[in-house]
């Protein structure tokens, strides 16, 4: 399993402009990173992401593709829903937000099983 | 004060904003009449935490984005006490708004100064009460006659809702003693808060259970 889960980080990290990355569980436990301090940012993750599928029934909101933190230096934090996980990561000022958006979708598309009718 | 979300309106593909005030709720707001204002303020206080969550994991935050399939919510914080908060279609560049934004930038700043300084007046009015009760969470929780229930009701949190429990406590913490005397008979009032906060009927079970042997059977009858 924590093969599967490298693996998935491989893919993220090849996509031009992303700095760093992590995923952790919707309890709290971190899976993979490369994040220097990434208990305190896990938590905020975990957090965040869980407000805003929150936010979605105030609003008749249906469904949370992600969420985005702009920092002073330009860098973007994104942090996708990934079934029990969340997934974060940072990518550098210059890159364009929705070409990283959608090659981190399609990877997650890719590796998120079909339900069956 | 609404030419700024007015002249943001004209965008195409913004659907309209608000000011939300964490102590005093929507100061302003040009949003069609179907977002009602009491969901408005619940998002608020909603988008409140996020932002102050996110601060403690990105001290270098300037601005929140939620991409939803059927809009997008843009926030900039205000100050220390406001945000303004955005509504756009999906579609929007999000960098047409920021840049919007931007240009407006000098009249947002000056919004937020004037809404500090409204928040810091109606604050000395009340006497300085709101710096108390900081001191008196941290007395609260450790050094009460209640303490040995707090912490067993912020253990049991811990378990339902992982790592994030101290801040969502002590949050609910601030919000019960605003307006109750922090004792054992308004811990019901507490246990209320702190089942909206964990917002699943499931785990709110679960955690009415985990607290049984600290609140008692006058505690869990929320």
């Amino acid at each position: 399993m924590a093969t599967k889960f490298n693996e998935f980080a491989d893919l993220i990290l090849q996509i031009p402009g992303i700095i760093n990355y992590i995923l952790v569980r919707k309890d709290g436990h971190i899976i993979v990173h490369d994040f220097k301090n990434p208990e305190s940012l896990s938590a905020s993750i975990i957090y965040s992401g869980l407000s805003c599928e929150a936010i979605k029934p105030m609003m008749g909101l249906s469904y949370f593709k992600y969420l985005g933190y702009t920092l002073k230096n330009n860098d973007k934090l994104l942090v996708f829903p990934l079934g029990k996980y969340f997934l974060g990561i940072s990518h550098e000022a210059d890159a364009y937000t929705p070409d990283i958006v959608d090659e981190v979708t399609r990877i997650i598309d890719a590796i998120t099983p079909k339900k069956s009718k | 004060m609404n030419t700024v979300l007015d002249e943001i309106k004209t965008i195409p593909g913004i659907i309209g904003g608000f000011v939300f005030g964490v102590t005093h709720g929507i100061q302003m707001n040009n949003l069609p009449p179907v977002f009602k204002e009491d969901n408005l303020n619940k998002i608020g206080k909603v988008i409140d935490k996020i932002y102050r969550s996110s601060k403690a994991g990105s001290p270098d935050i300037t601005e929140l984005s939620l991409y939803y399939e059927e809009s997008t919510i843009i926030v900039r914080p205000l100050g220390k006490t406001s945000y303004l908060i955005i509504m756009s279609e999906p579609s929007l560049n999000q960098n047409l708004i920021t840049m919007s934004m931007s240009m407006v930038a000098d009249e947002i700043i000056q919004m937020g100064e004037t809404f500090d300084r409204a928040a810091e007046n109606r604050d000395s009015n009340t006497q300085a009460q709101p710096v108390k009760k900081e001191i008196s969470i941290e007395e609260i929780i450790n050094n009460s006659p209640i303490s040995e229930q707090l912490s067993g009701m912020q253990a049991a949190l811990l378990k339902i809702v992982g790592p994030m429990a101290k801040i969502i406590f002590k949050d609910a913490i601030k919000a019960w003693i605003g307006s109750n005397d922090p004792s054992e008979s308004s811990l019901p009032r507490l246990v209320e808060i702190l089942l909206n906060e964990i917002n699943n009927s499931e785990r709110e079970e679960k955690y009415i259970n985990l607290i049984a042997p600290y609140v008692g059977d006058n505690g869990t009858d929320v």
